[in-house]
């Protein structure tokens, strides 16, 4: 394995090279079209678009008897054009809503090139027709210098596109009215756009095949729209992503030359997914995780600097001992233990005895601000929104957690600094 | 509408319709510069489609729309279009900061790159729309009253002498619609024409100047005061118009197409 990594990155061979390079650039210029098919929510178009090269592809290579991308390429590029003009029809003169008419064209254009396709392998001496069924699941190993040409210059363009009409893609793509009503090119950019979608998906269909490349398309997007919901971000982003899914394909294509290389491409995005799914901050699921258990041990912290000022308050104590600070807050789990350490490491608490504490000034300060911000909740809830005063508690329970000096402020005027709670406790300021 | 008045619009024998089918019917009327005029109907009375047709969004089949006295391609720059809320997909993935600067976009070369002035002005609309401290929040974290503040935020941008909006306060707190009737009321005083459509009757005759009373045809159209009567509101939104709605059906129906 080893050794095969040592060759396969050593860039010795001219033809493993196309194929590498080849699968990167179509990849990255397949994720920045992606990210605008993404956005505009037409990620199912590009699905269609993509199944429906499959007419144009035979029927060129039954004109040519040749599979060179020379001839497919507008074969595949007229079919799709002819499929993306049928979904806009359908959609503005029948009452096919747009989701309907992409299905029924999806389907009947894939229907029809399955069709010829069976067709043409019966009318096709062997030899020839070998290899068409890369452009249903894609196999990089049997890419040209021809090829590699093809794909670099086309990817080059979209780049190019990509960089001069990015701000008016995506103003197009948020407001078309509003674009139209400042009098932008609306129609021009629109078709623009649906040319470089075509021709991301045709530089891509030897290697990635019809059936799967849209997720080549959409993926990288997909991801990084979940990482950073913004443009640019996601164009950077997903353009690596796809990088890295070419690299993998052309790998794969360099290990098992005869395996379809489509699936594997389209594979390596959903591996990136599940990691970004897990790792990315803040939407990632650990981050949240962190984050969830974070502001659970600052409630906790809360709760043990307030059990402090209960028995002050109640029995005249300063020295609590840390069963008795278990005991009035209720709280048993491993977190107290760690929330005393963290209080006594921050010196809101001192060791007054052993296993027995007691607040420092900073900690008295502290304490008096989280009861003062309960007691005053509950009185905002009593006497504003006239909730029962027994029914209270539990709401100021976490809200003291949440409410900062601006908040307190705004309280403290709205009820013209209360001296005491609804339940009678004095609130101290 | 006195004789030294100029006029910011004017509609002439303007029907509107999509595929042959008219929503709007033989509209005349003058919108003198410097006055808020709100467009008032029931739903479906037109009124969205009014404003588009101003811009050329929607197909007229008869008729034309003058703007100071100008082509609409000559005063493109002059417009600024508000479009309706629910038109725009707010978990689109841009700042507001990206959103308002659309408003530059005419004055930017093609490949819209901000100078140093795009970026002042777009700070202070900003600033004008009390949202500078969102500037850099993607536009679907803010609230409702929010998102149309930074609606106006980059018509404003655009510096233009005609705002057009389309029911600016509909779903709106009533915070931001003071923001937003204020920022108009302001921009009228400087000389600029907005015409807004309103979605219902409240407080009409404090926010508005002039009415456009609309319903499939034009019901009404002049000074507040003159215009905001009993008679016409039930013309409105009453059912003596119900025999033109019930035409317009009827051709939908029956798929016959006007000529144009």
């Amino acid at each position: 394995m080893i050794e095969l990594l040592a060759e396969f990155f050593s860039f010795n061979d001219a033809y493993l090279n196309y194929t590498i390079f080849g699968l990167i650039f179509l990849s990255i210029a397949a994720a920045l079209i992606g990210c605008f098919t993404y956005v505009r929510r037409e990620s199912l178009i590009s699905d269609a678009a993509s199944h429906a090269m499959l007419p144009g592809i035979v029927i060129a290579f039954l004109f040519s008897q040749q599979k060179s991308i020379v001839f497919i390429l507008p074969g595949a590029i007229i079919s799709s054009s002819l499929a993306l003009y049928a979904i806009d029809y359908l959609t503005y003169h029948t009452k096919l809503k747009k989701d309907g008419a992409i299905a029924v064209v999806l389907s009947l254009f894939f229907g029809i090139g399955i069709f010829l396709f069976s067709l043409a392998d019966r009318v096709t001496p062997a030899t020839s027709i070998a290899g068409l069924d890369s452009f249903l699941f894609g196999n990089a190993a049997a890419m040209l210098p021809e090829d590699f040409y093809i794909i670099t210059l086309t990817a080059l363009f979209i780049l190019l596109v990509v960089i001069l009409l990015k701000t008016n893609w995506i103003a197009i793509s948020f407001d078309p009215l509003y674009c139209q009503s400042i009098g932008m090119p609306y129609k021009r950019l629109t078709f623009l756009l649906k040319l470089a979608l075509i021709l991301a998906i045709v530089v891509g269909i030897q290697a990635v095949g019809v059936i799967l490349i849209a997720a080549l398309i959409i993926s990288p997007a997909a991801i990084a729209h979940f990482i950073k919901p913004r443009m640019s971000f996601m164009l950077i982003t997903s353009s690596i992503i796809g990088a890295f899914a070419g690299i993998g394909g052309a790998f794969i294509s360099f290990v098992s030359p005869k395996m379809p290389t489509g699936p594997w491409i389209v594979l390596i995005p959903i591996f990136i997914a599940s990691f970004a799914f897990l790792l990315a901050v803040p939407n990632g699921y650990f981050y949240r995780l962190w984050t969830a258990n974070k502001r659970q041990f600052q409630v906790v912290k809360d709760h043990v600097l307030k059990a402090f000022y209960a028995y002050h308050e109640k029995e005249f104590i300063t020295n609590v001992s840390r069963v008795q600070l278990v005991k009035q807050t209720g709280d048993e789990s491993w977190m107290i233990k760690l929330a005393i350490w963290s209080l006594k490491s921050q010196s809101f608490i001192e060791k007054s005895g052993t296993d027995c504490y007691q607040l420092t000034e900073k900690g008295k300060t502290l304490s008096k601000s989280i009861v003062r911000r309960h007691r005053l909740w509950e009185t905002y809830l009593v006497q504003c929104l006239r909730i029962k005063h027994d029914h209270v508690h539990d709401d100021a329970e976490y809200m003291e957690h949440l409410i900062d000096d601006q908040i307190e402020n705004k309280l403290i005027q709205l009820l013209n600094r209360p001296s005491h709670d609804p339940h009678g406790s004095l609130i101290p300021y | 509408m006195k004789a030294e008045e100029k006029i910011a619009l004017e509609a002439h024998d303007l029907s509107v319709g999509y595929d042959g089918k008219p929503v709007l019917w033989g509209i005349d009327l003058q919108v003198p510069v410097g006055s808020l005029t709100g467009v008032i109907g029931p739903n479906g009375a037109g009124k969205s489609t009014f404003i588009k047709a101003i811009m050329g969004l929607t197909p007229t089949m008869s008729g034309y729309v003058r703007l100071f006295n100008k082509k609409l391609d000559d005063v493109r720059k002059q417009i600024a279009y508000v479009p309706q809320k629910e038109a725009v997909d707010w978990d689109f993935p841009i700042s507001v900061t990206e959103l308002v600067m659309m408003g530059r976009f005419p004055h930017m070369g093609w490949m819209k790159r901000p100078t140093k002035k795009d970026r002042e002005v777009v700070e202070e609309t900003l600033e004008k729309m009390k949202i500078s401290d969102l500037s850099t929040k993607q536009i679907g974290q803010l609230s409702g009253g929010q998102q149309q503040r930074a609606f106006i935020a980059r018509a404003l941008a655009q510096e233009a002498s005609i705002y057009l909006l389309d029911e600016p306060f509909a779903g709106v707190d009533a915070n931001s619609e003071k923001v937003i009737i204020n920022l108009l009321k302001e921009q009228v005083k400087e000389g600029k024409t907005a015409i807004v459509v309103h979605h219902d009757l409240n407080a009409v005759n404090t926010y508005f100047d002039r009415l456009i009373l609309l319903n499939l045809r034009l019901v009404a159209n002049g000074p507040t005061d003159e215009v905001f009567r009993t008679d016409y509101l039930k013309e409105t939104f009453g059912g003596e118009l119900s025999l033109l709605a019930e035409m317009s059906e009827l051709l939908r129906k029956r798929d016959i197409k006007q000529k144009k």
